[in-house]
C-alpha cells in the first residue's frame, strides 16, 4: 500500500499549527492508548454510527505513526498504521471535518483505503481537543458510499466528541488524585517508621543516661510508658495516622502486659489520633496498676474493659469502663503520681473520670463526648 | 556470647548493654555481612539479636534465614520498628520483638534461650 502513498499527487499534509511532541505528550498523559474496550467509549461509537446512519463509528486517537481505535463499530480492527489510514493526520486540522465523497476530495482521492478495498467514501469527524487546544483524535463516522449529514447529526458528533474529551479529562484527574494519595500514604508510613525508630533511640538514650539511677522501677516505668506510646503510634500507622479502632488500641496496648485475664468488649468506635495516644497511655497505666496492686496481682483476679455509646448532653457520649474483680480490696493511693494524673486526664485530656474503690475491686469510668474522642 | 546486629549505633549500644545485663558476653556488627564474617570465625555465639531493616546485601530477615541454614543451633531474636510479626516469616525458633521493645522481656528471652 505504501506505493500508493508515495504517488505524486497525494496532497502533502501541511505542518501542524501545534508542536507534535507536545501533542503526543498530552495524548500519553491520558493513559488511554492500547487500553481494552470499555462500555463508556463503545457506547459513543455506537451512538455516533446510529445517529448518522453510517455502518462505521469510531473513537479514534492519533498516536505516533499509528491510530488507535478506543472504540469502534463496523471496522473490526483496533489499530491501523497512520500512513495507510483514512483518518490521516489531516483530520486533526479542522474542528469538524466533513468529506461527503472522498473520491472528490483532494485530501483523500489517492488514499489507498479510498481507491482500493474497503473503498471508503464518506467521512465526518469531530475533533478531540485537550484543554490546551491540542488535537489528539476524533469521534468519527464512515461509510462505503457518499452521504450527507444534517446539522443536527453534525452537532451530535461534536457533542459526543466533547463528552469523550470530558471523560478522558476526568479519568486523568482521578488517576492523578490516586497517585497523590498513594504518595501521601507512603510518606506517612515512612514518617511513622522513623518516629518509632526515634522512640527506640529515646529509649536507648534514656537507658544509657539513667544507668546509674538506683531506683530501677522508675526507669522501667518510664521505659514501659515509652513502649505503650510506640504501640499507640503503631495502631495509628495502620490507618495512615488518621484514626484507630478502639478495639485495636486496647488490644495492642494491653498485650504489653502479657495478661490473658483482661476481657475486652465494646462496639466498633473509630478514635481520632489524639484520643488514641492519650487513651493508650491511660490504658497502660490502668493495666500497670492492676498488675502491681490490683486484681491482676492476685491469682483469681480479672479485669473487664468495656465501652459503649449512649445519649449525652451534647449528642452521643462515649463511656469506657475498667472494672477489676477478684483481687485484694483496693486502696486509694496516698500520693498522686504521674500515672494517677494521667488517668484523671481522661480519654481526650478533658477529664470525665470517675474512680471508685469498692471492696470488690477498682473501677474507673471514663466519659467523653463521642465527638471529642472520634475527632480530637 | 550474643551477637548484636544493628545499623543504628545508639540502638546497637543499647542492645549490647541489655545482653550484658542479661549475663552474656557481646559482640557487635553493623550489618549482615559483618555478622556473617564474625559467625565464620567464632564458634561460641549462642544467640544472634538482629534488626530487620539494615542497609547492605542482606536485611535482618535474610540474615536470620541464612544463619538458621548454616548454623542451626544458633538462636535468633529479630526486632523491627517497621514491620510487625504478622508481616514476617521467622525462621524456626526465631522470636520477634517490636521496637521499642521491653528490655526485661528481651532479657528473659535471651536467658531462656541459653538455658
Amino acid at each position: 500500500m505504501s506505493s500508493h502513498l508515495s504517488t505524486p499527487g497525494l496532497r502533502p499534509i501541511p505542518p501542524p499549527p501545534y508542536d507534535e511532541a507536545l501533542r503526543l505528550a498530552a495524548l500519553a498523559s491520558y493513559d488511554i492508548l492500547d487500553t481494552p474496550r470499555e462500555r463508556d467509549f463503545d457506547d459513543v461509537a455506537a451512538l455516533a454510527s446510529a445517529l448518522c446512519g453510517t455502518p462505521i463509528g469510531v473513537v479514534n486517537l492519533i498516536g505516533d505513526g499509528r491510530q488507535f481505535f478506543k472504540a469502534e463499530v463496523g471496522l473490526g480492527v483496533r489499530e491501523t498504521p497512520l500512513a495507510s489510514s483514512f483518518c490521516a493526520k489531516a483530520i486533526l486540522e479542522e474542528e469538524f471535518l466533513l468529506v461527503p465523497d472522498a473520491t472528490k476530495d483532494p485530501r483523500f482521492e489517492c488514499n489507498p483505503l479510498v481507491t482500493g478495498a474497503p473503498s471508503l467514501r464518506f467521512y465526518a469527524g469531530a475533533l478531540l481537543r485537550t484543554e490546551e487546544g491540542l488535537p489528539i483524535g476524533t469521534v468519527c463516522v464512515l461509510d462505503f458510499q457518499p452521504r450527507r449529514l444534517t446539522d443536527l447529526q453534525q452537532q451530535a458528533l461534536r457533542v459526543l466528541a466533547r463528552q469523550v474529551m470530558k471523560q478522558l479529562e476526568l479519568r486523568r484527574a482521578l488517576a492523578e488524585r490516586d497517585r497523590a494519595e498513594e504518595r501521601r500514604s507512603i510518606l506517612i508510613q515512612e514518617l511513622g517508621h522513623r518516629l518509632k525508630n526515634t522512640l527506640a533511640i529515646v529509649q536507648s538514650v534514656a537507658g544509657q543516661t539513667l544507668k546509674g539511677v538506683t531506683e530501677r522501677s522508675a526507669v522501667e516505668t518510664f521505659e514501659r510508658r515509652l513502649i505503650a506510646l510506640g504501640r499507640a503510634h503503631d495502631v495509628l500507622l495502620q490507618e495512615n495516622w488518621a484514626s484507630a479502632p478502639m478495639r485495636a488500641i486496647a488490644e495492642r496496648v494491653l498485650s504489653l502486659t502479657g495478661e490473658s485475664r483482661i476481657a475486652i468488649a465494646g462496639p466498633d468506635v473509630q478514635f481520632g489520633s489524639r484520643a488514641t495516644l492519650s487513651t493508650s497511655l491511660v490504658l497502660h497505666e490502668l493495666a500497670t496498676n492492676a498488675t502491681k496492686y490490683g486484681a491482676l496481682s492476685a491469682d483469681g483476679g480479672t479485669v473487664d474493659l468495656s465501652w459503649r455509646r449512649e445519649p449525652g448532653p451534647d449528642g452521643e457520649d462515649f463511656v469506657l469502663t475498667w472494672r477489676e474483680t477478684g483481687g485484694p480490696p483496693p486502696a486509694e493511693p496516698s500520693r498522686t503520681g504521674f500515672g494517677t494524673r494521667l488517668i484523671r486526664l481522661g480519654l481526650a485530656g478533658t477529664g470525665g473520670v470517675t474512680i471508685r474503690y469498692p471492696d470488690s475491686g477498682f473501677v474507673a469510668e471514663f466519659r467523653s463526648a463521642l465527638s471529642a474522642v472520634a475527632l480530637s | 556470647m550474643v551477637l548484636v546486629v544493628e545499623d543504628e549505633p545508639l540502638l546497637r549500644m543499647m542492645a549490647a548493654d541489655l545482653a550484658e545485663e542479661a549475663g552474656f558476653d557481646v559482640m557487635e556488627a553493623a550489618n549482615a555481612d559483618e555478622a556473617l564474617a564474625i559467625l565464620e570465625v567464632r564458634t561460641d555465639i549462642r544467640i544472634v539479636f538482629t534488626d530487620v531493616d539494615m542497609p547492605g546485601s542482606m536485611d535482618g530477615m535474610k540474615l536470620a534465614a541464612a544463619i538458621r541454614g548454616r548454623w542451626p543451633p544458633v538462636e535468633l531474636i529479630v526486632t523491627s520498628g517497621h514491620h510487625r510479626m504478622a508481616d514476617l516469616s521467622l525462621p524456626e525458633r526465631g522470636v520477634f520483638f517490636e521496637k521499642p521493645y521491653d528490655r526485661r522481656t528481651v532479657m528473659a528471652t535471651m536467658r531462656r534461650m541459653a538455658a
